[in-house]
C-alpha cells in the first residue's frame, strides 16, 4: 500500500491543492494572525514620519511575484496616505513602472494627487551602476516621468536632487530578477548616504536579508503575503492578503501532511525491504 | 591594441569610482557622477540590442519552419503590437493598458501560480529523512513554515519562536559566512579585472 502512495500521481496532488485553495473562499475561513515584530517594526517606522516626507518606493520585483508584493504595497501606501507622505514611486526591473501605476491607483483613490503627492519616475536601467547615478544625481537618470513630463515641471520634484532628500526608502524586492538586490540598496544608499531603508520581500527572500535585519541597516521588513496581514491588521484595515491567509494555511498544511506521510511510508518500506533481507540471510 | 585600450578603460574608471567612494576631491568627484550618468544610457542600448536579437532569431526560426515555430510567431507580432502601440499612444494608453494588465501580468502571474503544484509534488517527493542532514533540513524547514502561516500557531503557540530562532541563529550565521566569504570574493575578482589579470570577455588575449 505504502509503495503504491509513495508512487502517487502528481495529478492527484495537483486536485488536492486546487481543492485546498478553493475550501478557504467558499467556507469563508479566517484565520488568526499574530503581529511578528518585524513588521511591528516596519509599521512604526512608517508612524514615525513626518506629514509631507518624501518617501522612495522601488519597484524590484516583476509580475511573477505580483500577488505577493501587491498586498504588501497597498497596506504600505493605505498608511503612508495617512501620514501624508509624498511617494516618488521608481523601479529597477522593467516591469516595475506598470506595476506601480496599478498600485499607486490606490494613493490616488484616497485623495491624493499624481505631481503634487505622488509620481512614477518609471525604470531606471543598470543596477548597481545606475542606482548609484541615481543616488548622486537624480536628474542624471530621470529626465522626465513615465508620463513623459519633465522633471522640473512637476511641483513634488522641486527639492529633489539626491538621495539624501528622501525621508525613506522603500524597496519592494523579489530577488534576483536583474533589478538592484537588497543588498545593493545597502550599499549605494544605506552605507554612503545613511539613508533609511525599508524592504517588502516575497516570502523566499526573507532568510537573506536577515543579516541586514541584526546590522540595523535595514529598518524594517513586510515579508511576504503573511507579512503583508500583518500590516493589514496593524493598519486595520484587512485586505487581499487577510483573505489569503486561509488559502495560504490550508496549503502548507496539505503540503505538510504530504512530507510527513512520504516520509512514514518510505520509512515504513525502509524497514519492510530490511527485514526481508534479514530473512533471506538467515535461509 | 583593442584590449589594451579596454584594460586602460577598465582601470581608470574602476580606480577612478574606487576612489570618488573615498576622496572628498571635487574635480575627481564630478568626472565619476558624469561618467556614472552615462552608465544607465550606455545599459539602455542593450536594451535595443536585446530587441533586434530577440527579433533576429525568431525571425529565423519562422523562416526556416523550425521546432515550435507558432510560438515565434506569436512572440514576434505580440512584440510589433506592444511596440506600436506604445510608441503611438504612449505607456499610460488605456490600449496599452489592456496589453499589459490583461494579457501580459496575467500569463505572468499563471506560470508563476503553476509553480506552486509543481513544488508540492517535488515536496512530497523530495523531502525524505533518509539521513541526518536531509533530517535536520525537513526539521528545521517544517518548523520555519509552521512559524511563519497562521495555523501553525494553532496547532502549538511555540513555533513562531522557534522559527525565529531557526531564523535568527542558524540561518543568520549561515548567512553571514555566504556573505563574507561572496564579498571577499568579488573584491578579489573586481582587483583582478581593475589591474588586468583576468580575461576580458571577447578579447583575444
Amino acid at each position: 500500500m505504502w509503495q503504491r502512495f509513495l508512487s502517487l500521481d502528481p495529478r492527484i496532488i495537483y486536485g488536492l491543492l486546487i481543492v485546498a485553495i478553493l475550501i478557504p473562499f467558499f467556507t469563508n475561513m479566517s484565520v488568526p494572525v499574530e503581529v511578528m515584530p518585524l513588521t511591528k517594526q516596519a509599521f512604526d517606522v512608517i508612524q514615525s514620519l513626518p506629514a509631507g516626507a518624501k518617501v522612495v518606493i522601488s519597484y524590484d520585483y516583476g509580475f511573477g511575484t505580483q500577488p505577493e508584493h501587491d498586498p504588501i504595497l497597498v497596506a504600505l501606501l493605505g498608511h503612508l496616505a495617512r501620514r501624508d507622505a509624498k511617494v516618488y514611486a521608481m523601479a529597477s526591473v522593467a516591469d516595475g513602472p506598470m506595476l506601480a501605476e496599478g498600485t499607486l491607483r490606490t494613493y490616488e483613490s484616497l485623495g491624493k494627487k499624481y505631481g503634487t503627492d505622488m509620481v512614477n519616475l518609471g525604470f531606471f536601467a543598470g543596477g548597481e551602476a545606475g542606482l548609484a547615478a541615481l543616488c548622486k544625481d537624480v536628474r542624471s537618470v530621470y529626465r522626465t516621468d513615465l508620463r513623459g513630463t519633465r522633471l522640473d515641471d512637476i511641483p513634488m520634484m522641486k527639492d529633489v536632487k539626491t538621495i539624501s532628500d528622501f525621508a525613506l526608502i522603500i524597496s519592494a524586492n523579489s530577488g534576483p530578477t536583474g533589478g538592484a538586490l537588497v543588498d545593493v540598496w545597502i550599499r549605494q544608499t544605506v552605507v554612503p548616504y545613511k539613508s533609511k531603508l525599508l524592504i517588502g520581500l516575497s516570502a523566499i527572500m526573507i532568510p537573506q536579508a536577515m543579516p541586514y535585519i541584526q546590522s540595523k541597516q535595514v529598518v524594517g521588513l513586510v515579508g511576504g503575503l503573511r507579512g503583508g496581514a500583518e500590516y493589514e491588521m496593524l493598519a486595520g484595515s484587512p485586505g487581499d492578503a487577510t483573505r489569503a491567509m486561509g488559502a495560504q494555511s490550508s496549503t502548507h498544511f496539505l503540503v505538510l501532511t504530504l512530507i510527513l506521510l512520504g516520509n512514514i511510508g518510505s520509512w515504513i518500506t525502509r524497514r519492510g525491504k530490511s527485514i526481508e533481507r534479514g530473512a533471506e540471510h538467515v535461509d | 591594441m583593442a584590449t589594451r585600450i579596454s584594460r586602460a578603460v577598465l582601470l581608470v574608471a574602476g580606480l577612478g569610482v574606487t576612489l570618488d567612494f573615498f576622496l572628498k576631491f571635487p574635480p575627481l568627484n564630478t568626472a565619476i557622477s558624469t561618467i556614472m550618468a552615462w552608465i544607465p544610457l550606455i545599459v539602455s542600448f542593450s536594451v535595443i540590442i536585446g530587441g533586434i536579437n530577440v527579433v533576429l532569431i525568431h525571425k529565423d526560426n519562422i523562416a526556416k519552419k523550425k521546432r515550435e515555430w507558432l510560438y515565434s510567431l506569436v512572440l514576434l507580432a505580440f512584440f510589433a503590437i506592444t511596440l506600436f502601440v506604445g510608441l503611438t499612444q504612449g505607456v499610460s494608453s488605456e490600449t496599452y493598458n489592456v496589453l499589459y494588465y490583461r494579457i501580459l501580468v496575467v500569463c505572468g502571474n499563471s506560470l508563476s501560480g503553476i509553480l506552486a503544484f509543481f513544488i508540492a509534488s517535488s515536496a512530497f517527493r523530495a523531502f525524505r529523512a533518509n539521513n541526518l542532514e536531509a533530517a535536520l533540513l525537513l526539521v528545521a524547514g517544517a518548523a520555519v513554515m509552521l512559524g511563519q502561516v497562521p495555523f501553525g500557531v494553532l496547532l502549538w503557540k511555540g513555533f513562531p519562536a522557534l522559527s525565529d530562532w531557526i531564523m535568527n541563529y542558524p540561518n543568520l550565521a549561515a548567512q553571514r559566512g555566504i556573505l563574507i566569504a561572496s564579498g571577499v570574493g568579488f573584491m578579489a575578482v573586481s582587483l583582478r579585472l581593475i589591474f588586468g589579470y583576468s580575461k576580458i570577455q571577447g578579447s583575444s588575449e
